[in-house]
């Protein structure tokens, strides 16, 4: 397990409300679940419904790329695999959406992010920079969340906790990271320190002879295979 | 040799004591042979005090509170890993052995547990982004200052942080004798 199995999408979730775009992973609503949950009229804001989608479709890049603004690079991967496989932040993105269409409707927005000047009389360039593309509300939605913080609280990298260095070792042949022979080596020993030296996988024991099983290269499957998608069948 | 206990008690030929014991016994040059101490004894200290008790997350979030939300998946959490780490530190730094006492025991690998759990917190939201390969000029008047340099003059010992501070407190009479914990080891 990694993500919890109460908060897991085994992929992302697509209904009325909002769509996924899987080249850049990443929501998007859709202006029907706009008109209903944030009760606005897109369609007669932007002059039809085309236009309406496409604004939605900027909207969620900027809702992205400003989540992705409170971690590091290094952490972008494993961000947008838990954004989109994870009930809990489905949820939290839509509040972004819907809040976000309001406060673009206002004095402010990603429309005034983009935005600069210059005071020539001063000499200065005004910038409004990122902080003003999502509202103060959404800013606390973000924060209030995992998608604020600057290191993920939930481990995505696969892992399970064995009752038994027997069990342990069954699992370890059975996905092919130890032979039956080396795991002979190890029941007779009695000691995880026999184990063939590996950079696969993380291994840690626990109270009452159990073991913590860790599959450190998670991510790079992971990754592998959020750029397969088949269309045809809605398979990764 | 140590402290005399219970029972008959076998002495080899294998330390300086047991050398300096032979070569005082007329009878018995370089010869193995057995003490039967009828008293004055004391019981086995390892049977006085029994095997050492389990410590689990609830354990540790009995006595560190904060940390609860970090750990609300268990071992699917992010820094589960870290802590069954330094568990099995903490277990060998503070020593069943010495303390004897089930609860006493408990509250301070507990905050031993969070005092390192506390710095590596720090170190990995890693605020003014030293381990990130970004290139990111710090902002002079938003930079953060890192309140601890491992090594340096802040970080010097366990009241470095709020449950070292503590743990140190009830720890230091013991930690003396404990290797690894009194010295240039800390320091």
């Amino acid at each position: 397990m990694a993500i919890p199995t109460y908060d897991k999408l085994t992929r992302p979730t697509i209904d009325k409300y909002m769509t996924y775009d899987y080249n850049e992973h990443r929501y998007i609503a859709l202006v029907d679940g706009i008109l209903k949950d944030a009760y606005v009229s897109l369609v007669t804001d932007w002059g039809g419904k085309t236009n309406a989608q496409s604004y939605l479709d900027l909207v969620s890049r900027v809702i992205y790329e400003t989540i992705l603004s409170y971690k590091d690079e290094k952490y972008k991967n494993t961000m947008l695999y838990y954004m989109a496989h994870s009930k809990k932040m489905r949820i939290e993105i839509q509040k972004i959406f819907y809040d976000t269409v309001w406060y673009n409707r206002r004095d402010g927005g990603f429309m005034m992010a983009y935005n600069s000047g210059a005071n020539l009389n001063q000499g200065k360039l005004i910038e409004f920079g990122i902080d003003k593309a999502l509202s103060t509300i959404a800013k606390q939605i973000i924060k209030n969340s995992p998608l604020g913080t600057r290191y993920m609280t939930v481990d995505i990298n696969e892992k399970q906790i064995f009752a038994s260095l027997t069990t342990l070792l069954a699992y370890l042949v059975s996905e092919g990271y130890i032979t039956s022979d080396e795991s002979d080596v190890v029941a007779l020993s009695e000691d995880i320190e026999d184990l063939p030296y590996t950079e696969d996988y993380q291994l840690l024991e626990l109270e009452n002879d159990r073991y913590l099983f860790t599959n450190i290269k998670s991510i790079n499957s992971y990754v592998e295979s959020m750029w397969i998608y088949d269309n045809a069948n809605g398979t990764w | 040799m140590s402290f005399p206990v219970s029972g008959s008690q076998y002495y080899t030929l294998d330390g300086l004591n047991t050398i300096n014991v032979e070569l005082l016994n007329p009878l018995g040059y370089f010869a193995n042979y057995a003490i039967t101490i009828e008293a004055p004894t004391i019981d086995d200290l390892t049977t006085s005090i029994g095997d050492e008790p389990s410590f689990t997350l609830p354990d540790f979030l009995a006595w560190c509170p904060p940390f609860q939300e970090f750990f609300q998946d268990e071992e699917n959490s992010s820094l589960y890993n870290l802590f069954v780490a330094f568990l099995n530190i903490a277990k060998l730094k503070v020593r069943w052995t010495i303390i004897q006492e089930k609860s006493v025991w408990k509250r301070l690998v507990a905050l031993y547990i969070g005092h390192y759990m506390e710095i590596n917190i720090r170190a990995i939201k890693d605020e003014e982004n030293r381990l990130s390969l970004v290139n990111e000029e710090p902002n002079p008047s938003e930079s953060r200052h890192l309140e601890y340099e491992v090594g340096g003059e802040v970080f010097k010992d366990f009241r470095a942080t709020i449950y070292g501070a503590q743990f140190w407190y009830e720890y230091e009479p013991f930690g003396r004798f404990v290797g690894g914990l009194w010295g240039t080891t800390i320091l």
